[in-house]
């Protein structure tokens, strides 16, 4: 019996452990069932014991080898000939620092330093068979009401809701950004461009609590009343843009010119505005149209996509906002930093602008937008205050867009204040720590060589 | 003129277009943003009228008093779900959130109620509002005032007659003899028993550390003793003037009657302000928008962060703030003068620009791990140990506090005042050193008479942006002592006057207690966007001063490059 | 460009222009561009005050004159270049082909392509030197590898690049010396085969011998191409144009065949230029 009561393990004469418990089958009928063997040696097991707090047992062998194990993390501690011949039996110290050996009546002590048996890689990374579970599972579960607790340390549910939320803030922030950032530096006029720039470059200043509450507190209700609403401003607002630049070329020169050159950009402002506020106007139409008054009930009845209020539609959004201005403006920068020569003679053999800038400016500044996007990732996964507020940090993995997820970083912001000094718990979270830390090392080494690769390959220029 | 839709496609102006609404997208962004800020958090402070209304709901009427905060629309579908009868044939319905305050009668400050059904809409100006120290605001009709049992005044009109103006006078009277006795008594458990508890504390450290050391000289406990005597004295007049001021305090009540006729107490002493929204002019409620941004930025806060000001958490922003500028603009100066001053350039002097701009990349909740983990658990362990030893098992050092937190946030602003500094050197034009050497000064001269004072407008830059990056972080100090009430200010009168091992109170982290944390969001909704307003005014600001010096500095040498 | 003696001056010119034994006369050409009135404002600047000229077909015209009279921008007027500056604000016209090119009906890629315009750097592409000349056909929506080919081939063949290069297409242009690329760039521009070809001061960047070999290219395209080249150096006007146009301080002060120009100015501020008494 292994502590918690819900598992059994097994000793058998040729040196193999093995650890049962009783799993629901199809049929939902209990069936005792085998989730993994320890082996150790070739020698017949005499004794075992278990740990009194923790998932960890020991055995030992006819020949006297002491085994520790721990059944969460798969590991075998330590394989050490502690008597000669065989023991008669072995107990545990009820803080498992100590063992009592018994041989032929006479108690031997053993101190046992065993601090951390419940990480291994496999614990921390793979899927593990935990005890009253259906199947091995990914689960981040630090802490639990009762003593008999199995400690779940499984990154792999941080680690994806990390990318999760990077890639849906820079599936929304790309596009902007980058857009964005091709507009100011290529089409627009000096003029404009000064104004506008300063003032994107402000938003990276915005202190990030503020855009987590604003989505935790703000957008996310507004979302869960305008969904549809939402989805159709992101169709529409494109769409209106383009018939916009159409009609304005159809409109006569006579009205088109009171407008100054380059000063026609910013006649999308209210345009842009009116899209959305017309999509979201129509959005109470379209649900009753289309998904009978309500599209969340709808998503959940028809399509079964369940819909959590903080999801990763609002962290994409709010953290899609926090990356914009950081890949914004590097990438301005590199695609105005091609040298204007360079334009100059594309346009001197009759290429459009836009010609222009995708066969000569964008191949010339792909570098440096690759480095943006790198950093601009960088920066998404480590994002703590926007994921910890907009999020229900529920360590799920899903990519429904409409559920939440738990980030490594809002994971650190939550538990090390609570998590014991030392302990196994506080530990791992360090480790989450240096995980994120060489995430971003690793992604910004590589924006960074790619940059001074670039300043090597067009120095010429 | 006509355009054919193919030639316009083929000249790639829907994409120059595109582009052109991803900027427009972006600035609609940002100032859609601010302005959803400003606009709720300046109308926090501004009186809002009280409504009266008969509201009906499945046949039932009530009267509700109270302001309506916002307004959406429902679908017909869902009320009738949830029991609502609601008229056949609509399909949406207008639904309004309304503050109906007197948590202590109806257990809730927010109520749902459905526009259509409000009757008789009125805004009666004997309605007052009163913010009281516990259980949020008080909507409704003041009916009397009583001096202990002795009844002062009584009233039982709705209409605003000369009988009704006296004793309104007569509470509002009372409410301000009422705030100037709790200035006292505040004066007393604040300040004076503080600092007698704070001493006593240090008497206790005292022997504890003499124990510790083993001496066995009674003349030092005798010392100690005598002056914990003549504290416990003090402490117990003032314990005895408390008690008087207590009682004084507690001497009126006002009796109000609440939406439903119901009529309750109020203590005096636990109303902060009272006023009458409906019959103020334009004026007087200028004036007390004004008093109420006042209270805001200088006063404490109180029910839990919820009502008041932010006074503490402003000032504990400000403090580590300045102590994290101490400390980051000679380290990173130095280092960026050494870099690009006395540092030969290849191959070291590019790793380490990689490295400074990757700490740049790195996430700050990282910086707050390490921070908790190297500062505070060991730096601040072994200072404890080593200094501290009376204090222990409490920790000194050994738990997050003002100075681990500032210098965690030096570390993270570090490259931002390496990187500004750097671009200030390497912007001087090589003549200017070169002039100052020919003349016959040394490398240490030249640098300090010309080099530093032309690029200190950059390295002011680089303080300012670390500055505002430090004052918007939050993530890195809720592991390093950032705390949601901080009892005493870091700052304060007793020796050695600035507490750096204090736990402190920060802008960023109220949002996100207040905003998350707190027990009623809702009520407390409108003060973190006047909270958030605040930081992102002084964020703002500091940013566009740096973005101008910056700016300045161009157009200084741009001169001097021709 | 810092001119010696007077003596050494003529010497040059006259060496020079004895290899042109034709007779050539400004009223008996076919004029290709026609600048009537031009007057161009940098801000609340003048640059050119309102000039009036004829740039003759399929011949080589050059622009000198002190740093700053205006011939380049005057040049890139004829492309509409300047429109890419800021504060730039022209008057007046400049017809090719009877067609006012600042109408603003008029599709600026397209006048580009008919006037290609080779800048004093040289501005190749970072592609290889196939795509680089390509570039300008690929951007017409030109598909047919052979026909791209076959256009890559003749143009560098006419920039007489194709010996040097033949053999390495596909590496990157920025691997060439500076007067390659400088011819490659001519190819570039030639290949989409323009009507007028400018030239911005093209061999300033370059040494002496491959100054030389653009001078001989120049000479060579004037059989397909109108030709109009600024210069500060004015033994290169004079030895590669067939008309001369000296302007000083934003003002056409005279213009007329390049031979006479030299040798017999009319105005005095012309013979003080070519002189050498200021520039």
């Amino acid at each position: 019996m292994l502590l918690g009561g819900n598992a059994v393990l097994i000793a058998d004469d040729l040196g193999k452990v093995s650890q049962w418990f009783l799993i629901r089958d199809e049929d939902t009928d209990w069936k005792f069932t085998k989730i993994r063997e320890f082996s150790g040696g070739n020698a017949a097991i005499v004794d075992l014991t278990i740990e009194h707090r923790r998932k960890g047992f020991a055995s030992i062998d006819e020949l006297g080898t002491l085994r520790l194990f721990n059944t969460t993390a798969e590991r075998n501690a330590l394989t050490a000939t502690v008597i000669e011949g065989a023991a008669d039996s072995i107990s545990y110290a009820p803080r498992s620092n100590a063992m009592f050996i018994e041989k032929d009546g006479q108690l031997s002590l053993l101190e046992i330093h065993n601090e951390h048996p419940d990480v291994s890689w496999s614990a921390l990374w793979d899927k593990v068979w935990y005890e009253g579970y259906e199947e091995p599972e990914y689960i981040w579960q630090s802490s639990a009401a009762n003593n008999d607790f199995e400690p779940k340390y499984s990154l792999m549910p941080l680690a994806f809701g990390t990318l999760k939320a990077a890639f849906y803030a820079m599936l929304l922030g790309t596009p902007l950004a980058i857009c964005g950032a091709i507009y100011t530096a290529y089409f627009m006029i000096p003029a404009m461009r000064r104004k506008v720039k300063p003032f994107i470059e402000l938003m990276e200043a915005l202190p990030t609590v503020i855009l987590g509450f604003l989505a935790g507190l703000w957008l996310a209700p507004f979302m869960e009343n305008q969904l549809a609403g939402i989805f159709v401003t992101l169709l529409f607002v494109p769409i209106a843009i383009v018939v916009f630049g159409f009609a304005w070329a159809q409109v006569p020169n006579k009205y088109r010119f009171m407008i100054p050159e380059g000063w026609d950009a910013a006649l999308l402002l209210p345009v842009v505005i009116l899209a959305t506020l017309f999509s979201l106007s129509v959005s109470d139409g379209i649900e009753t149209l289309l998904f009978g008054g309500d599209m969340r009930l709808w998503m959940s009845n028809e399509l079964d996509i369940s819909y959590d209020q903080r999801n990763a539609l609002v962290v994409g959004i709010a953290m899609g906002f926090a990356v914009i201005p950081t890949i914004f403006s590097i990438t301005e920068d590199a695609i105005f930093a091609v040298p204007k020569h360079l334009s100059y003679g594309s346009l001197a053999l009759g290429a459009t602008p836009w010609q222009t800038l995708t066969r000569v400016v964008l191949p010339t500044a792909s570098p440096g937008i690759f480095s943006a996007l790198m950093i601009g990732m960088g920066r998404a996964v480590g994002e703590t205050m926007i994921v910890l507020m907009a999020t229900g940090n529920t360590p799920i993995m899903d990519m429904n867009i409409f559920e939440g997820m738990r980030t490594l970083a809002a994971n650190i912001a939550v538990e090390v204040p609570e998590s014991e000094v030392g302990s196994t718990h506080y530990r791992i979270l360090f480790l989450a720590a240096f995980v994120l830390f060489m995430f971003t090392f690793v992604v910004n080494t590589l924006a960074e060589l790619v940059r001074q690769h670039l300043r090597k390959k067009y120095g010429s220029l | 003129m006509r355009v054919s839709f193919t030639e316009w496609t083929k000249s790639g102006s829907p994409w120059v277009w595109l582009n052109a609404g991803a900027v427009a997208i972006c600035v609609i962004m940002v100032v859609g943003l601010l302005s959803l800020i400003a606009v709720r958090g300046l109308g926090h402070f501004w009186p809002a009228d009280i409504q009266q209304a008969t509201y009906s709901l499945n046949g039932e009427k009530s009267r509700v008093i109270g302001e309506i905060v916002e307004s959406e629309q429902v679908p017909a579908e869902q009320l009738r779900d949830a029991g609502v009868i609601v008229p056949e044939g609509t399909l949406m319905m207008r639904r309004d959130l309304m503050k109906i305050g007197n948590r202590d009668v109806t257990g809730t400050d927010f109520t749902w109620v459905l526009d259509d059904n409000l009757s008789d809409r009125s805004n009666p100006e004997m309605l007052f509002t009163a913010e009281r120290r516990e259980w949020g605001n008080f909507y409704g009709y003041l009916r009397a005032l009583k001096e202990g049992d002795k009844l002062v005044g009584q009233y039982d009109g709705y209409e605003k007659t000369p009988e009704y103006v006296a004793l309104w006078e007569s509470v509002k009277a009372s409410i301000e003899r009422a705030l100037i006795i709790r200035k006292d008594i505040y004066q007393i458990e604040k300040h004076e028993i503080g600092s007698i508890n704070y001493e006593l504390e240090r008497l206790r450290l005292k022997q504890r550390a003499l124990e510790l050391k083993e001496i066995s000289d009674p003349a030092p406990y005798a010392e100690i003793e005598a002056r914990r005597k003549e504290l416990n004295t003090s402490y117990e007049g003032l314990q005895q003037s408390l008690i008087d001021l207590y009682t004084e305090i507690n001497r009126d009540t006002i009796i109000a009657e609440v939406s439903d006729g119901q009529q309750i107490d109020i203590a005096v002493a636990k109303i902060v302000r009272a006023f009458r929204p409906n019959d103020m002019s334009v004026g007087a409620k200028l004036i007390h928008y004004a008093e109420k941004i006042k209270e805001f930025v200088s006063d404490d806060p109180r029910e839990a962060n919820t009502e008041g000001g932010i006074f503490p958490a402003i000032f504990g922003t400000v403090m580590m703030v300045v102590l994290m500028s101490i400390l980051v603009t000679p380290f990173g100066v130095i280092a960026a003068v050494y870099l690009r001053e006395y540092a030969k350039q290849g191959f070291t002097t590019r790793l380490i620009r990689i490295a400074v701009n990757n700490l740049a990349g790195v996430p700050s909740i990282v910086y707050g791990v390490f921070g908790l983990g190297f500062f505070v658990y060991f730096l601040g362990g072994n200072i404890d140990r080593l200094f501290y030893p009376e204090a222990l098992p409490s920790p000194t050092f050994g738990t997050g506090g003002l100075m681990w937190a500032s210098i965690t946030l030096a570390l993270l602003t570090v490259p931002v005042v390496i990187v500004a500094t750097e671009e200030g050197l390497s912007r001087i034009p090589r003549a200017v050193r070169e002039g100052s050497l020919a003349l016959g000064a040394t490398k240490a001269e030249t640098l300090w008479k010309v080099v530093l004072p032309m690029a200190s407008p950059a390295m002011m830059t680089g303080v300012i942006l670390a500055i505002a990056r430090a004052a918007g972080e939050v993530a890195p100090l809720m592991l390093v002592g950032v705390v949601k009430l901080a009892p005493s200010l870091p700052l304060d009168a007793n020796y050695p006057f600035l507490h750096l091992d204090q736990k402190f109170m920060h802008l960023g982290f109220h949002i996100y207690d207040v905003g998350f944390q707190s027990p009623n969001v809702e009520a407390a909704r409108p003060l973190v966007y006047a909270t958030a307003l605040l930081l992102v005014a002084v964020i703002a600001l500091l940013n566009i001063s740096a973005v101008q010096i910056r700016n300045h500095l161009r157009e200084k040498y741009k001169s001097l490059e021709m | 460009m810092k001119m010696t003696t007077n003596a050494k001056t003529h010497g040059i010119d006259i060496s020079s222009l004895q290899r042109e034994a034709r007779t050539l006369d400004l009223d008996t050409e076919t004029t290709t561009l026609k600048v009537r009135d031009l007057r161009l404002t940098y801000g609340d600047k003048e640059a050119l005050h309102g000039i009036n000229m004829d740039i003759p077909k399929k011949r080589v015209t050059a622009f000198i004159g002190p740093s700053g009279c205006g011939k380049s921008t005057l040049l890139r007027c004829f492309n509409r270049m300047n429109d890419l500056v800021d504060g730039c604000n022209i008057t007046g016209q400049i017809l090719l082909d009877d067609n006012n090119i600042f109408d603003r009906t008029v599709d600026v890629a397209d006048l580009r392509r008919r006037v290609g315009m080779v800048f004093q750097k040289p501005n190749p592409f970072p592609k290889s030197i196939y795509e680089n000349v390509a570039y300008g056909l690929r951007i017409q929506g030109i598909k047919k590898k052979r026909d791209i080919d076959e256009t890559v081939e003749w143009a560098l063949r006419s920039a007489a690049l194709w010996d040097e290069v033949k053999d390495r297409l596909h590496e990157s242009a920025l691997g060439m010396s500076g007067g390659q690329q400088q011819r490659l760039v001519i190819a570039r521009t030639i290949a989409v085969k323009p009507e007028v070809l400018l030239l911005d001061e093209p061999a300033s960047a370059l040494d002496p011998i491959s100054t030389l070999k653009i001078e001989e290219l120049i000479h060579e395209l004037k059989n397909d191409f109108t030709i109009v080249i600024v210069t500060h150096n004015m033994q290169q006007a004079a030895r590669v144009s067939d008309y001369t146009a000296f302007m000083y301080m934003g003002d056409l002060i005279e213009f007329g065949v390049t031979d006479t120009l030299f040798t017999n100015p009319e105005k005095k501020q012309t013979e003080d230029y070519i002189t050498g008494r200021y520039g």
